[in-house]
């Protein structure tokens, strides 16, 4: 294959600073609860699905260009670092990848949201629909087809941490209004012309077990693919089981007042400090953000990040 | 004003990686310049089952940037792939009878996917093959894997076509070496 190069240095440059510019609008939405009651919603047909096929990698921003006070040729040195640490990852999981070629993630996130969404009222009689929908054309055709009041769209994605110490699961669950009536009780966000009568973002980590804090990545995802990948199907199941018991915790919640995302915490003292993704697909890197707990059983507790995200994490 | 043509330019090739339409790829398998007829002499024949698609989504590739991607032809690129590999010392082709072939080949696609990392793109293919030589019993099964990471300029389906392509190839690397065993070594390793 010929490669040509079209620019100069500068003009490179400029393109590479105006690209990240692009890519720093992908930051996470916030929560919007659901205010309208279940019995007034009705009908409602369910998609839910896997944005990927098999486990993803992130990595941790580059960070040359923010600590020598910006400019291109430090833009540049970040892309390159970057794309050095997104090839190193993707090599560093394929032992991980190998182990979990044969697990059904799919299958066991429809029998978990079936179980867990069956026994809310206005979702009893929801057709699930399994499979995903791959951009906003797909979505708007869900749309523009169904005969249903709302469609209820759950995108979950499952990826390690940069550092391959933890495997979270995430799910994007929004519920599009289609009757008029819901139609005129819901919010629009941007230019998307669907709108939302909910919103969130819930994840469930989970931690390499028995690891020591600072170990190897290539050695952590030995650890993750050992037994024929026995921890990282085991985390797995853990996530979706996990993520499939937050939408419907979630969607039960009372609304708000006055366009609050979440309920003020009863008990101030729960704070804690999770890891979320800071964008949503492809581009995600970890933080870590404190928030309150609003569920513990035995073994996990529930923290609402401050834009109302979820987190389960091990006790 | 040659500065400001740049800067047009710059900005159609930062704003077209913003493109969200959907594109459908149309998948290349490598040229073979060998005639028919010296592929057909090559010393070993080998039987190539129908390509086995395996995928719960069989057209959804998965998005880039936030566009989203899909291929009808992967099932036929891979056929073709493997028809071109090495022609000079094996004939691979659904054309050869089982009965005659020295050596079986059965691929199930298992997993053909892209996805983004940050502004970097990955294509993965992975295949399930299956080797069954003539005389040696139970046939070997081998995951062949080929992944391609490197940067995303404009999310275009040119560029990820590529980086499907060079995944593909990697996978064909991998296959041609097992089949390169079986006939060096008598069965694959």
């Amino acid at each position: 294959m010929n490669i040509t190069p079209v620019f100069g240095r500068a003009g490179l440059g400029l393109c590479v600073l105006l690209a990240l510019s692009a890519f720093s609008g992908c930051a996470t939405a916030p929560r919007i609860p659901l205010t309208v009651p279940g019995d007034q919603i009705g009908l409602t047909e369910v998609h839910s699905g896997i944005s990927t096929q098999e486990i993803g990698t992130t990595i941790d921003p580059s960070n040359v260009s923010a600590a020598s006070g910006g400019g291109l040729i430090f833009a540049i040195i970040d892309l390159s670092i970057e794309n050095s640490r997104a090839k190193k990852a993707e090599q560093i999981i394929v032992p991980v990848r190998n182990a979990l070629v044969g697990f059904d993630a799919s299958g066991l996130l429809a029998t978990a949201v079936l179980q867990e969404l069956s026994p809310i009222s206005w979702l009893k009689e929801a057709k699930i629909e399994n499979g995903q929908l791959a951009g906003k054309d797909a979505l708007d055709n869900v749309l523009k087809k169904t005969s249903a009041n709302a469609v209820l769209v759950l995108e979950t994605d499952y990826y390690f941490t940069p550092k391959f110490e933890a495997i979270v699961v995430t799910t994007n669950v929004s519920l599009y209004a289609r009757s008029a009536s819901l139609r005129a009780k819901a919010e629009r966000r941007g230019s998307d012309e669907a709108s939302l009568l909910y919103y969130n973002k819930l994840s469930a980590v989970s931690y390499l077990p028995d690891s020591p804090v600072g170990l190897d990545k290539s050695v952590a995802a030995n650890r993750w693919a050992e037994e024929n990948g026995k921890k990282a199907k085991a985390a797995l199941e853990t996530g979706l089981r996990e993520v499939a018991k937050m939408i419907a915790f979630d969607l039960a919640q009372p609304g708000t007042k006055d366009h609050a995302l979440y309920a003020s915490p009863a008990d101030k003292k729960s704070n804690r400090i999770v890891p979320i993704a800071a964008n949503a697909n492809g581009g995600a890197t970890m933080i870590n953000v404190s928030g309150f707990e609003v569920h513990t059983d035995d073994t996990r507790a529930w923290v609402r990040t401050p834009s109302g995200e979820l987190v389960s994490v091990a006790k | 004003m040659k500065r400001a043509g740049l800067l047009c330019f710059l900005l159609c090739v930062v704003l077209s990686g913003c493109d969200t339409t959907p594109a459908k790829l149309t998948l290349v398998s490598p040229e073979t310049t060998i005639e028919a007829s010296r592929v057909k002499q090559a010393a070993q024949q080998v039987s190539l089952l129908p390509i086995e698609d395996q995928r719960s989504e069989d057209e959804t590739l998965g998005i880039v940037a936030g566009r989203p991607f899909r291929t009808t032809d992967l099932p036929a690129c891979i056929t073709q792939s493997l028809n071109g590999l090495a022609p000079l010392k094996y004939h691979i082709s659904k054309d050869v009878p089982q009965e005659t072939a020295q050596l079986v080949l059965k691929v199930t696609i298992l997993k053909a996917y892209v996805q983004s990392i940050r502004a970097s793109k990955v294509a993965v293919l992975v295949l399930k093959v299956q080797f069954a030589q003539r005389g040696i019993n139970p046939p070997i099964e081998q995951i062949v894997r080929g992944q391609y990471a490197g940067p995303n300029w404009a999310s275009t389906a040119t560029e990820v076509q590529g980086a499907l392509q060079d995944a593909l190839q990697q996978c064909m690397q991998q296959i041609r070496m097992q089949i390169d065993n079986c006939f060096i070594k008598g069965s694959p390793s």
